[in-house]
């Protein structure tokens, strides 16, 4: 193993899971660490989940800065992935934006706290460390970038025997990764393929089996692409909170996929995100309703490339942002209602208005009269001149 | 349609045009406006002038349209790198729809009831207008007439206009057809319709062969700034100046003679011939600089973003919301494609010679094989095998080669 690089001060990513509260140890006793400064950002997980975190490190002489990233999370993060309808092959990459928000956040305090390090607890496995060390080097290239666990090449059993020689609690059992925007549950860690994740593991989602009787009905209405209201719950924030909630119950948003990783690994991975699931889709139909034929085309180019930058970790690269150009310029004109029935699974999108739709019934219908149309027939044939080109050689080579 | 009342006709001085300003006339008995955009093309402005006049043109409207055309039509194409398939920087492309908008606004202006254009059914030009048209003010009526009009071939036009005292150009019969703006010229028609023809040395009259073009290569340095050229030579010069500098300059050096068969919109394939210096040489410069300062992932998805943006301008879907919203991608691409890049004009090539930014990507440290080195060849080890790892599994499972 390589010499580990000696370190003075480093503001530690923390998360109150066990990965990074050993990271405060190791940081001590291997880098030789004269101070860490342990910065949790908070993207929305949960209060209890930020409480349960200080609590576990609350015996430890450390500083600890909190730094809110909520309404950032929701009303920039979170905006730009519903106009660039984010999906990673049907994730909506809720952990890859908050690695990289988080990342960002400290790399900050670890400029203020005058640290010459940042240090974070991914293993040398995943996705996340290349989301890290990415994001901290394009925004604080001057600071030294730990990653401990990986660097000392821990396995989760070593990690179990450390945290018990120094004494620090965690909490057992399946892991997950908690934001507004989807939780990420066991990741990478449902090796077989048969398995089902137990109903009771899901923190929003029930079975379609156990869903109400009565379907929910939610109008949500859009402005320049994102929503701003969905029945009485008004801004993202609450939006987002009451479709994890209502949507999750009729059985919706389970998320179950075959991942291609950033090193090009499968894994199986399973999220839920009942509220990205519902907000995506009307998005998108809300798109074909505003947008013309050559916009969705070539939009759909621009979202997968998007989604692809943001999964591997890529948030703040120059690419993603000039993506963002385009795709801003593209949602002028996105406003309008779509109203959902959400029951058993499945959402239904039962209606659609908007003052900025390019749906003509007028020109559509062949039943007016105002319509010739036999003012067609040279269109199509001009339409028809390659096809006409392509036969014609055929038929020079058949019968030649 | 109701017969207009006032119309306002793109007008050129040429034959077409000419005819069509005599023809709305007598067929409408309606005012027309002639309306000469001045592109840079060679044409002599006030001949043209007193000829719609001397037609009965109730009004001439000329417009200089020379600096417009370049920063808001040819420049974003050029930071676009608009090359229709691959070749054609665009000229007559993007010059339609700056005309048909700029018509439009004077048929507002002088409260016209209807636009006309001198275009042919048949080629690209007629669709640019039309499509500008559209999307500019989808309620005027934009009038066709040499798709409407009951003069079928050449000799009927010719006799037409022989009747109204309309000059017909002499070298008809082996006649060619030209399209000139600053940004380029087009040549068609004729003989050089024959695949097999070659190309007659009269029909270029910007650029010299490249075989007679001078035996001293010419130096000079570009500078640019987002993405736009500003610079020869360090000296700054406005669009206009600086294109037309280019023009010269490249034209004596025999650079930016384009000729290639293209895919014309209406689903016809046709040799096509251009001469366009200044496009020739500010794209290759413009493009190399961007190889400097861009990053990979840029510079990749930008190639995508260039086709379809010059496939819409070639169109003539330069109003159409597509069309902008690829511009805000490319202008958010330009903010670091500064720096001055030095070309060699010689006998038809356009060659890099240096090029210098502020914002460049390339660390001589990192890319040297000398003993500057400072690249870790043994991280390079662990990278390898990632890149590979995929492949690895695929082949483990399927075989050897992945078959």
């Amino acid at each position: 193993m390589a010499t580990l690089p000696a370190v003075r001060k480093v503001a530690l990513a923390y998360s109150g899971g066990l990965d990074s509260i050993l990271c405060v140890k190791l940081l001590e006793h291997d880098y030789g660490a004269q101070e860490v400064v342990l910065v949790m950002v908070d993207v929305g997980q949960g209060d209890e989940g930020l409480a349960q975190a200080r609590q576990r490190v609350s015996h430890l002489p450390l500083k600890l800065v909190t730094v809110t990233a909520r309404e950032e999370f929701t009303g920039q993060w979170i905006t730009l992935a519903i106009r660039a309808n984010g999906s990673y092959g049907g994730y909506p990459l809720s952990s890859s934006m908050t690695r990289q928000l988080i990342a960002a956040r400290v790399a900050e305090a670890a400029r203020r706290e005058g640290c010459d390090a940042v240090a974070e607890g991914s293993t040398g496995k995943g996705n996340d460390q290349f989301r890290f060390h990415n994001t901290f080097t394009l925004l604080a290239p001057e600071l030294r970038v730990i990653t401990p666990i990986r660097d000392l090449n821990l396995s989760r059993a070593d990690e179990r025997l450390l945290a018990r020689k120094y004494g620090l609690s965690y909490k057992e059992g399946i892991s997950d990764d908690l934001t507004c925007w989807g939780r990420a549950i066991g990741s990478g860690e449902i090796g077989d393929l048969s398995t089902q994740v137990a109903a009771e593991e899901y923190l929003w989602w029930a079975p379609p089996s156990s869903a109400p009787e009565q379907p929910d009905r939610i109008t949500v209405a859009f402005r320049e692409g994102v929503p701003v209201r969905a029945g009485a719950a008004q801004g993202m924030a609450q939006i987002i909170t009451m479709l994890n909630k209502v949507a999750g119950r009729q059985g919706i948003g389970r998320i179950d996929v075959l991942e291609d990783g950033i090193m090009g690994l499968k894994s199986r991975e399973v999220y839920e995100a009942p509220a990205a699931a519902v907000l995506l889709a009307l998005h998108r139909d809300l798109e074909r309703l505003c947008l013309t034929k050559r916009e969705l085309e070539f939009k759909a180019l621009v979202d997968a490339k998007w989604a692809e930058l943001v999964y591997h970790g890529h948030w703040f690269h120059p690419l993603k942002s000039q993506l963002d150009a385009f795709i801003g310029a593209s949602q002028r004109h996105v406003t309008g209602e779509i109203t959902v029935e959400l029951h058993r699974g499945t959402a239904e999108i039962t209606g659609r208005a908007s003052t900025h739709g390019l749906f003509d019934p007028a020109t559509r219908s062949v039943e007016r009269d105002s319509f010739d149309q036999s003012r067609m027939t040279p269109v199509v044939e001009t339409y028809a001149f390659e096809s006409a080109q392509l036969g014609g050689r055929q038929q020079r080579i058949a019968s030649a | 349609m109701d017969n207009p009342e006032k119309i306002v006709l793109a007008y050129s001085g040429g034959l077409d045009t000419s005819c069509v300003l005599r023809w709305l006339q007598e067929e409408f008995k309606a005012d027309v406006i002639a309306f000469i955009g001045d592109l840079g093309q060679p044409t002599d402005l006030a001949a043209a002038v007193a000829k719609a006049e001397r037609l009965g043109a109730r009004k001439v409207v000329v417009r200089d349209l020379r600096q417009r055309f370049l920063a808001e039509f040819a420049y974003p194409c050029l930071q676009a790198g608009a090359l229709y398939q691959d070749r054609y920087p665009m000229a007559s492309s993007i010059s339609r729809p700056l005309l048909a908008a700029e018509m439009l606004q004077v048929a507002a202006e002088e409260g016209a009831d209807a636009v006309a254009h001198g275009c042919s059914g048949k080629g690209n030009d007629q669709l640019r207008f039309a499509l500008a048209a559209a999307a500019i003010a989808p309620d005027v009526t934009l009038m066709t007439p040499l798709i409407d009009w009951p003069m079928k071939s050449r000799d009927d036009q010719v006799e037409y206009a022989r009747d109204r005292g309309i000059d017909v150009p002499v070298t008809q019969g082996a006649t060619y057809s030209y399209d000139e703006s600053l940004w380029g010229r087009s040549i068609g028609c004729g003989p050089i319709e024959d695949l097999g023809y070659a190309l007659p040395a009269e029909i270029f009259t910007w650029t010299r062969s490249p075989r007679e073009a001078p035996d001293d290569p010419r130096r000079l340095v570009i500078g640019f700034e987002e993405g736009l050229p500003v610079a020869l030579d360090g000296e700054r010069l406005d669009p206009v100046m600086l294109t037309a500098r280019l023009n010269e300059l490249g034209g004596l050096h025999g650079v930016g003679r384009v000729e290639h068969i293209e895919d014309k919109t209406v689903g016809i394939k046709a040799r096509e011939i251009y001469e366009c210096p200044a496009a020739t040489i500010l794209h290759r410069a413009h493009r190399d600089l961007e190889e400097l300062n861009l990053d990979r992932a840029t510079l990749e998805f930008k190639r995508t973003v260039e086709q379809r943006y010059a496939s819409l301008a070639y169109a003539g879907y330069w109003f159409s919301p597509l069309r902008q919203s690829l511009g805000a991608f490319v202008r958010d691409t330009q903010r670091h494609v500064e720096g001055q890049v030095t070309v060699e004009l010689y006998k038809g090539n356009c060659l890099i010679a240096a090029r210098e930014s502020k914002f460049a990507l390339y660390d001589y440290a990192l890319s040297t094989y000398d003993s500057q080195d400072t690249f870790d060849h043994e991280a390079g080890r662990g990278f390898t095998q990632i890149c590979a790892l995929s492949d690895r599994v695929a082949a483990r499972v399927r075989g050897s080669h992945g078959a």
